[in-house]
């Protein structure tokens, strides 16, 4: 039969970086002292074990070596019940770094140096991994064959054996001459028929050797006298083995320990698979079936009553449509909650880095995290990663001040950073706060004044400065430092929220602390839109981008030299766009109101804000946002598509990408035709553009 | 059809692969994740089980245990799932009552192997 397990490499892979997660988390409690070692250490083995159980059989044959180092290590400590020394613990740290590297299929550094170091801090006991691994006895293959001796004990029954199979397994090794000795055999009256009375001689002729013949009796080898004997007297030239002429049962098994299979073509470890899987749990599935099982109920009461229908039953079609409508809801939001998981997932990995930060700074900082069980969309999850762990390193480096200057400020000489979770409506805020030294507003505002993001002489409220980190060209050379700097500032982190419809904020007390808030989608499949009317299509805004909507009287609309609109909002001129012209939709002309009824909707865009003028406001809801490139083709400023209730598509817009383009036609002008250029006169009632306006202070 | 089979593993993917085996020779699976869990599942009499060692709530050589105290599991096949280095264990499994044990890395051709040997 051949049986092929590389469908479980997935799985596996899964699990294995799981494992890691809690080998880390455990190791990192470990060090804090404030948990029960003995059972953390057994959850800490369980995990390497695992990981190592399933490599062999994947030919992950790194793995497996550097797992069974940590093993060693871990095994010593459990019977010690002690936590690892720091050394130890930087290692298994080190090595979990390394595991995760080669799961990934990349090259994992100088494992082979850290496996061979974690068994040099086992004071005694040879190197398991070295010395055992790969070089098992060379097993002693005697041409000819063996005389067996074999006598089970009188309870070899009770113990479930039973003689038969081990006979017939000696003849796939070669030709089996079997005979029977009686002579213990008691008379019928007195025979036990639950004992064993019998012995076996059995001469065995073939190319096998003594290891084959061990392994076939190796379950019973206490539950019998055995003997096994080279056949002939014709021993193997040079094997020292062959000189014994008796081996009994009693002697020490022979262990062998064959290297892990190592399937040709995967030299290569890891080879992380294509996809990825969710592992959802039994009743979320179950309350799938459940409610697809509701819904066809409720079909099936629609069409039976559409099948014969009379006016009097319309009320009664009302509530089974109402019924169907429900359970389809119902379906879609338990859908989507197959894709959500817990933020554990993510918060697991981040006591291990203020950990390793905490050392290389100097500092000392405790991580408090808190709502982990919120879940989010995994794609969320995913996405997350990256702005989060680069926030945290923030605020260990920057943030957190080192223990002398905390003690001198008179705080605590240990920092603390919280990470929390919690949902808020339909989205989930994530908050990242620490006590260290908080933001500098001079030095922010002097830096943005000299890389031209703001005037001189503007006046900015402090959170407004807080907020000039997150613009482009603002990663100043003096707050990039070895940690958190790497080329990658506060602009990067928020690109990275925003590409998944999140957004983010801070908020600092100079001398308390700073808090950074994400505020992210529950799914990228839904997104809570504004919907527009723009000519006779509908546009999807995301409804976090959005700022305030209104009807702008007329002399907040103006015109400067004739190319681009401006309104006057908030005290400040902000970048007027019609939509109508940059999607060349045509109005429609007999029904579209006066220009009175005209609105903009203002939005913020990574660069600032942005006023959208469309036909008219509808309603706010979800929409499932299916991808246009995959049934269209990629449309600029547009980043996805929905169906609407009435069946047509609706375009999602892409507030950043729509800024862009109104960028890059700023140079032509605004208008394709002058019938439309007249009609956005009329829309505003803007009868003269205005040069005499100041320039706008965000660009 | 070869009757029933238990696999105990915390493990998912090793439960997965050894519990794909059997079904492949012809074993219908009753799969559980640790000790509690097995013999919470295992109500009716089974023809063969295999069982990890180091689990969670419950471990192997408990369930072993338990197992051999139940009626109707007195000659029942038990393997253990090891590895070379537990040589203790598997004798404490065979104290248990184990019957014998398979060797990590799973092989699926090892286990069938083990299979003949160990059903009549």
């Amino acid at each position: 039969m051949n049986i092929d397990l590389d469908q479980f490499r997935g799985v596996f892979l899964d699990e294995a970086s799981e494992h890691l997660s809690a080998l880390e988390r455990g190791l990192v409690r470990l060090e804090e002292g404030d948990a029960d070692v003995g059972s953390l250490l057994d959850e800490i083995f369980r995990s390497a074990h695992s990981i190592k159980g399933g490599a062999g059989t994947f030919g992950l044959d790194e793995v497996s070596r550097l797992t069974h180092s940590m093993e060693s290590v871990l095994d010593v400590l459990r019977d010690e019940k002690r936590a690892p020394t720091s050394a130890q613990a930087d290692l298994l740290l080190s090595a979990v770094d390394h595991l995760r590297d080669l799961l990934d299929g990349e090259p994992g550094g100088d494992w082979e140096e850290t496996s061979r170091a974690l068994v040099a801090t086992i004071a005694t006991g040879p190197t398991p991994s070295e010395s055992s691994e790969g070089e098992g006895p060379a097993e002693a293959v005697v041409s000819g064959g063996f005389r067996i001796r074999f006598w089970p004990d009188r309870d070899f029954f009770l113990a479930g054996a039973d003689v038969w199979p081990l006979i017939r397994e000696l003849h796939t090794l070669g030709e089996v001459e079997a005979s029977c000795d009686v002579r213990d055999l008691p008379p019928l009256a007195e025979l036990d028929p639950e004992k064993t009375w019998l012995g076996w001689d059995i001469v065995i002729r073939g190319e096998v050797s003594r290891e084959d013949l061990f392994e076939v009796f190796e379950f019973y080898e206490d539950d019998c006298e055995l003997e096994i004997e080279p056949l002939l007297a014709e021993p193997v030239t040079g094997s020292a083995e062959a000189g014994e002429t008796t081996e009994t049962a009693d002697a020490p098994a022979v262990e062998t320990t064959s290297p892990p299979p190592t399937p040709s073509g995967s030299a290569r470890s890891g080879a992380r698979r294509e996809g990825g899987s969710i592992r959802v749990d039994t009743m979320k599935v179950d309350e799938l079936v459940d409610l697809a099982g509701e819904l066809v109920v409720a079909h099936a009461r629609v069409s039976e009553l559409v099948d014969r229908f009379s006016i009097d039953q319309l009320e009664e079609l009302r509530q089974a449509v109402a019924t169907l409508s429900r359970s389809t809801h119902d379906l879609q939001e338990q859908v989507m909650r197959v894709r959500m998981l817990p933020l554990a997932h993510l918060f697991s990995r981040f006591p291990r880095l203020i950990r390793d930060l905490a050392n290389s700074l100097g500092k000392k900082i405790r991580l408090e995290v808190e709502g982990e069980e919120t879940e989010l969309d995994k794609g969320v999850i995913e996405q997350l990663g990256d702005p989060l762990t680069h926030l945290l390193r923030n605020c260990a480096d920057h943030g957190i001040e080192s223990p002398e200057l905390r003690r001198d400020a008179g705080k605590e000489e240990e920092g603390v950073i919280h990470i929390s979770a919690s949902h808020r409506g339909g989205s989930v805020e994530l908050e990242i706060r620490d006590d260290g030294a908080g933001l500098d507003t001079q030095r922010i505002h002097a830096k943005a004044v000299e890389s031209g993001l703001v005037g001189p002489d503007d006046d900015l409220a402090d959170a407004q400065i807080h907020n000039l980190i997150f613009r482009p060209g603002f990663s100043t050379a003096e707050a990039v430092s070895d940690l958190s700097g790497r080329g990658v500032g506060m602009d990067v982190v928020r690109r990275n929220v925003e590409g998944f419809n999140g957004s983010i904020t801070v908020d600092s007390v100079r001398g308390e602390g700073s808090s950074f808030r994400i505020r992210v989608p529950l799914t990228l499949a839904i997104l809570d839109g504004q919907r527009l009317r723009v000519g006779d299509q509908t546009f999807i805004i995301p409804l976090l981008s959005v700022v305030e909507s209104f009807q702008p009287a007329p002399e907040q609309v103006k015109r400067i030299q004739g190319r681009a609109d401006v309104l006057l909002f908030r005290g400040q001129t902000t970048p007027l766009v019609n939509l109508a012209d940059l999607f060349e939709v045509a109005p429609r002309r007999s029904t579209e109101p006066g220009s009175n009824r005209r609105v903009v909707v203002v939005v913020e865009t990574e660069r600032g804000l942005l006023a959208l003028g469309v036909d008219e406001l509808l309603s706010q809801s979800a929409v499932v946002i299916k991808n246009l490139e995959a049934n269209y083709r990629k449309i600029p400023g547009i980043m996805g598509a929905t169906i609407l209730g009435d069946g047509r598509v609706g375009l999602i817009l892409d507030v950043n990408e729509v800024d862009a383009l109104r960028r890059r036609d700023r140079g032509a002008p605004v208008a394709a035709s002058p019938s439309a250029a007249v009609d956005r006169n009329a829309t505003y009632g803007v009868p003269t553009p205005t040069p005499e306006l100041q320039p706008s202070t965000i660009p | 059809m070869r009757g029933k089979a238990l696999v105990v593993d915390d493990s998912n993917s090793m439960r997965q692969m050894v519990a794909f085996t059997l079904a492949e020779a012809g074993f219908d699976v009753i799969e559980a994740a640790n000790g509690n869990d097995a013999l919470a599942k295992a109500t009716g009499p089974v023809q063969l089980v295999i069982t990890d060692l180091n689990m969670p709530e419950m471990d192997g050589i408990t369930l072993i245990r338990s197992l051999r105290s139940r009626p109707g599991f007195q000659h029942t096949p038990i393997l253990m799932l090891t590895t070379e280095s537990q040589a203790s264990r598997k004798a404490e499994g065979k104290a248990a009552g184990a019957t014998g044990w398979i060797v990590k890395p799973f092989d699926p051709e090892k286990l069938l192997k083990v299979l003949d040997r160990v059903l009549a």
